[in-house]
């Protein structure tokens, strides 16, 4: 440094000092590339042993005015290199981290970790689905054995001892009076024996037919539904199976009634839906008709509301049913009912 | 059932295509579940005759044929025997698609065949195959098969038990004629009697009035047994029946037109009572009276079976089949014809009895009409006469020991409303009834009355009536409404078994396990290993549909294992399974039931079984740990925790045999005399698995305790604790055979009992168990951490080192253990 002569100061020099000043500064700072050095370089020239503090001990040996201008210059120089080592300081920082999180970095390509993952059973899924739909509807749910007697599965729901509409029900027995449920409409008759209308009930649960292909499973689920109260007619019925095929199918969905035949109904009728897939225009698997075949339904037959004690002839009652595994059939594209049962794991895992 | 629409059409009109026809049936509740056409078999085949015919020169049991089909001539090569020249028979051309082949132009050892001859087999309308169709009833050479009577439409219909009348091709008219608005067509039945009296013949006797309510007797001389003609082969052929002769296939053909099952008898067969005269009785059999059927079955009967009977003895099971003794054969010529209305219950039970479920049997069980077997009776002597060259005797025997009458039924009009949600004008709803044959008999300003024909036996009650009227209406026209009013069912539980059930589940595929369900029948041999402690025998089925699924399961774990091994066959070892379904036992006598009939059934419980084997962490870079036993107690606690159920406790007493005896626990609930073992958890007995594969940890318990939890469950807030807490760790080493639960029970307790100013211990953890170098034989390290809080201020680091050194020293008193160095 060339302040020896400090005695000999003038302005002149004074000016030319503080210009270098800058300039070693500002060079000398974007050298920096530690932040810690950064500081270093701050207080040589800043501090209190600095060139600058040198300078200023000068300034009494100037003119008054000149004084006051080297005294703005110094400030002015101060100001810059403090600035210049806040932004180089910001920089430095800035390097910092995103050094550190490029550290962090992770190869997200990399395939997820295979960790143990549970699924529900689709034929769980698609009841789970279908009383969701009910209960939000107001319906509760209702339950009862799986292992009947034949009192409540044929006799109290208007099928009398051989009759030929048991023989639409192939059914399995552990005695002949007792034999596994051929369908869930026996709760109905538990609930009409112990509850007062109005009734509104679902009964999910497993039934068993004799019956085994491509289509038919001799253990099977079915979810049926009761309604029993004074003046409700086909007209509710239609109201309700509409309304459960449309958040069920999506909207849109037409319901068809067909007659058909079911003891402990009357009248009984087949319900329809438009097919989902061709949305009623005709494709294979509605086999063209536009309609696919889902539920069974029908208004109470009276020989089946006698089961509640102390029914009025004005109370009418409508009840449907109709089988999980042939919903989830159509809804998931299983063509092997069987699949169901057999429980691959990698069957399973596609639900 | 299957019908013949050109049987059909002969009792209506109609200019309905047959896709329209069967779209109506199917409206109407005649489900029509697949139509068929043999028209495009026919398309390429037609009548010709045959001009010329000589030995085909390198073939011995070949001929070379020249036929004329009219307009053109053609050579083919035919192996039919006695080929006629001027014969007609069928031709069919190259291109036709016959139902067994499709016709080409070939060459057969150096001739070429342009095209074949048929038979009837060839052309799928019988099943004869001997020689070469003989067309003459098919019309003058040049006839297109299409254009003759084989061509026919056929629809499959599902016929609901409760329309017996729709059974035949007459009854499935009437319900076209209504449905179709079809005009009815009567063909008509005309024949001439003229042998003498039929009852100069036969007498005919009703001994049992319940079980035969009427029975028509006919007698016809001269019958030539034959073929029946092609038309009738055809027919029933088409619809299922074979063909046998003209007297059996017209009584088939009758039944299938009209439903009414008819019997023959070789009328020289049966005994003679009083002169020339033969005399049979409808009685119930004397006990083992014996028959030697038709199908050469020799039955024995009981006093309970219906039969007709002559003098000598029983000679048919009246309803289910005749007997073999009177039966017609090719040399009969004088036969009595049955045609009766057989109780349902009378020829159920038999043909049950008998394992007899015959096409006859079966109508008459679902119900034959008393009113229309005079007329099935006339028109099959109509056709003994026109194919068997019969004389009909004069007149009819035809007994009716119960005077017959019309029921009849009233229907309300707001009744209908009530049920449709709309109301329809009296003279709508008379129009609908009448179409299909009740007629009106009186009306006043709230009901009708109406009179209901013989073969609707399916309507009694003003329901009954109320059903076909809307079937008629058309269920489309009913309107839609939602319900407004009404509440729901009152469940006994404000959230139900369903839902707890389901939140269940949904916790236990949330914590990685994959629901299964599997049938609720097992094999006796996968039961029986699981057989819970108590149940001597498991409900077994009657009439399983096979061996491995002849009893039902009482133990949700021969279900997983079965799947387990399926899994293993399939290379998958790593597997988290569970289902909750229902076991089911035989009900001791002192299990409560609700009801008579509940005390005939089986106990039923929903069950958790659970399953759980191989990796117990899966994927990359994460430590490698098999499965075991604090996996399940694991989830036992999370299960507990969510759905407020007190702690588990976990004893190695009471296990069942199909258990590891040192690595499973039975799972109690409960204290004191209220204590219950709720289920099992722990390692599969190496024994019960086939294979040596690595550990199965299962869990085997019932449900009803965790949902009756969730139920009763309250939940209170805790306030939070705002100071900081201070954790100490502790290391000691142990016997392996020093169970660390009571350690920690001990530390616990401990803790409770001494006063450590306010300073709670609030959690314990066992943090690691370390078997290995540093630690001696037979021994274990164990390390715990021990977390303590003031609810009311910071904790001092002496105070907490005092309290816990003595912690420490009432330990190393107590147990055999030492501190870790």
């Amino acid at each position: 440094m060339s302040n020896q002569n400090s005695e000999n100061v003038n302005f002149q020099s004074v000016t030319k000092q503080l210009e270098n000043l800058l300039f070693q500064s500002q060079k000398e700072i974007e050298l920096t590339v530690q932040i810690e050095d950064l500081f270093n370089v701050k207080s040589r020239y800043l501090g209190r042993k600095s060139e600058l503090s040198e300078l200023l001990r000068l300034l009494p040996s100037l003119e008054q005015e000149e004084r006051s201008r080297v005294g703005q210059l110094v400030n002015q120089l101060k100001q810059t290199i403090e600035q210049l080592v806040e932004q180089k300081a910001q920089v430095l920082r800035d390097k910092l981290i995103e050094l550190r999180l490029l550290q962090s970095r992770i190869d997200v390509s990399r395939p997820e970790r295979q960790n143990w993952r549970g699924s529900l059973h689709p034929l769980t899924q698609v009841q789970d689905r279908i009383c969701h739909v009910l209960t939000r509807l107001g319906f509760d749910f209702a339950d009862g054995p799986q292992i009947e007697h034949d009192f409540y599965n044929f006799e109290s729901l208007n099928f009398p001892k051989n009759h030929p509409a048991r023989a639409m029900q192939d059914t399995f027995f552990i005695h002949p009076e007792v034999l596994l449920r051929t369908h869930t409409s026996p709760v109905q008759v538990r609930v009409m024996n112990r509850a007062k209308p109005p009734i509104r009930i679902i009964c999910p649960g497993a039934v068993y037919r004799r019956d085994a292909d491509l289509t038919h499973s001799p253990m099977f689920h079915q979810v049926e539904g009761l309604w029993v109260d004074e003046e409700v007619s086909l007209a509710d019925l239609k109201g309700v199976l509409r309304t459960f095929a449309e958040q069920m199918f999506g909207a849109h969905t037409q319901i068809r009634l067909r007659p058909s035949f079911f003891p402990f109904v009357e009248p009984g009728v087949e319900v329809d839906v438009s097919c989902l897939f061709c949305r009623g225009t005709g494709c294979r698997v509605c086999k063209n008709s536009g309609f696919l075949e889902v539920l069974g339904a029908g208004m109470v037959h009276p020989n089946v509301l006698v089961n509640i004690p102390g029914a009025t002839p004005r109370l009418r009652g409508f009840a449907f049913g109709m089988g999980v595994e042939r919903i989830a059939m159509l809804l998931l594209g299983v063509n092997d009912i069987r699949l169901f049962f057999e429980n691959d794991t990698r069957f399973l895992e596609q639900f | 059932m299957k019908f013949s629409l050109n049987a059909l059409s002969e009792w209506f009109e109609s200019s309905l295509t047959p896709a329209n026809l069967a779209e109506r049936l199917t409206q109407g509740g005649f489900e029509v579940e697949a139509i068929l056409s043999n028209r495009a078999a026919l398309a390429h085949t037609y009548v010709v005759e045959v001009l010329h015919c000589a030995p085909h020169p390198s073939a011995d049991r070949l001929q070379i044929v020249t036929i004329s089909t009219g307009a053109e001539q053609h050579v083919v090569v035919s192996g039919a025997p006695d080929i006629r020249v001027g014969q007609l028979t069928v031709w069919a051309q190259p291109g036709a698609v016959l139902p067994a082949k499709q016709v080409q132009s070939i060459d057969i050892r150096g001739v070429t065949s342009h095209g074949m001859l048929c038979s009837e087999h060839d052309l799928g309308v019988t099943n004869e195959q001997g020689g070469l169709c003989d067309a003459t009833p098919l019309g003058r050479v040049g006839t297109c098969l299409v254009d003759t009577f084989l061509a026919d439409t056929f629809f499959e219909v599902g016929v609901t038990p409760n329309r017996p009348d729709a059974m035949c091709h007459m009854g499935l008219a009437r319900e076209i004629v209504a449905l179709a608005k079809a005009r009815p067509r009567r063909p008509r039945v005309v024949f001439q009697e003229k042998a003498a009296d039929v009852g100069e013949r036969v007498a005919i006797e009703i001994a049992d009035t319940q079980g035969c309510r009427r029975y028509i007797a006919r007698a016809a001389s001269e019958v030539k047994i034959a073929m029946s003609p092609l038309w009738l082969r055809a027919r029933l052929f088409s619809l299922g029946v074979m063909p046998i002769h003209n007297v059996v296939d017209i009584t088939q053909w009758v039944m299938l037109e009209m439903g009414q099952p008819l019997h023959v008898f070789d009328l020289e067969k049966l005994a003679v009572w009083q002169g020339k005269q033969h005399k049979l009785t409808v009685r119930r059999a004397t006990i083992a009276e014996s028959l030697k059927l038709l199908n050469q079955q020799d039955v024995t009967l009981t006093a309970q079976d219906l039969v007709i009977a002559d003098a000598r003895g029983a000679v048919a099971l009246a309803g289910v089949m005749g007997g073999q003794e009177s039966a017609v054969t090719a040399a009969t010529s004088h036969i009595l014809l049955e045609s009766a209305w057989f109780e349902s219950q009378a020829v159920y039970q038999t043909a049950k009895r008998h394992h007899l479920m015959t096409d006859a049997a079966n109508r008459f069980w679902r119900g034959v009409d008393i009113e229309a077997i005079a007329g099935a009776s006339e028109r099959a002597c109509q056709l003994l006469v026109e194919l068997c060259g019969a004389v009909i005797s004069r007149g009819e025997i035809d007994l009716s020991p119960k005077k017959r009458s019309s029921p009849e039924v009233s229907l309300a009009t707001n009744k209908l409303k009530s049920y449709m949600g709309i109301s329809l004008p009296k003279e709508e709803i008379a129009q609908h009834l009448s179409s299909i044959g009740l007629t009106l008999k009186s009306s006043n300003s709230e009901s009708l009355l109406f009179e209901i024909p013989s073969y609707r036996a399916d309507l009694v009650a003003d329901v009954d009536l109320i059903e076909e009227v809307v079937r008629l209406y058309g269920y489309q026209h009913i309107p839609e409404r939602l319900p407004g009013k009404g509440g729901a069912y009152q469940s006994a539980t404000p959230v139900s078994d369903f839902e707890r059930v389901g939140s269940l589940r949904q916790l236990l595929a949330s914590s990685g396990f994959r629901e299964v369900i599997h049938y609720a029948f097992i094999a006796p041999e996968e039961e029986a290993p699981f057989r819970p402690c108590g149940v001597t025998e498991p409900v077994t089925l009657m009439n399983p549909m096979s061996a491995d699924q002849s009893v039902m399961r009482d133990s949700l774990l021969p279900g997983l294992v079965k799947n387990l091994h399926h899994h293993a066959a399939h290379g998958i070892t790593d597997l988290r399974l569970f289902e909750l379904g229902r076991v089911f036992y035989p009900r001791t006598s002192q299990e409560p039931a609700a009801s008579v009939y509940d005390q005939a059934l089986p106990c039923e419980e929903l069950r958790l079984g659970l399953l759980l084997t191989g990796a117990a962490e899966q994927g990359w870079g994460v430590a490698q740990r098999e499965s075991d036993f604090y996996d399940l107690k694991s989830l036992l606690t999370h299960i507990c925790t969510q759905f407020g159920a007190a702690p588990l406790r976990y004893e190695t007493t009471h296990l069942p045999g199909w258990l590891h005896p040192y690595a499973a626990a039975s799972l109690w609930q409960g204290e004191g005399d209220q204590q219950r073992c709720v289920g099992f958890a722990g390692q599969l007995h190496p024994q019960a698995l086939e294979s040596s594969a690595p550990p199965v940890w299962v869990i085997d318990c019932e449900v009803q305790w965790i949902l009756e939890a969730a139920l009763h469950a309250t939940r209170r807030y805790q306030p939070l604790n705002r100071f900081p807490s201070m954790r100490r760790d502790l290391a000691l080493v142990l016997g392996c055979e020093q169970p660390i639960g009571p350690l920690m029970d001990f530390m616990r307790d401990y803790w409770a009992t001494h006063q450590h100013e306010g300073c709670v211990l609030e959690d314990l953890q066992l943090f690691d168990v370390y078997q290995g170098p540093h630690v001696p034989n037979g021994h274990l390290s164990a390390a715990f951490a021990f977390t303590f809080r003031h609810p009311e201020r910071t904790l001092q680091e002496k105070e907490v080192q005092t309290s816990f050194d003595a912690l420490v020293a009432a330990l190393t008193q107590n147990f055999v253990v030492q501190l870790r160095a």
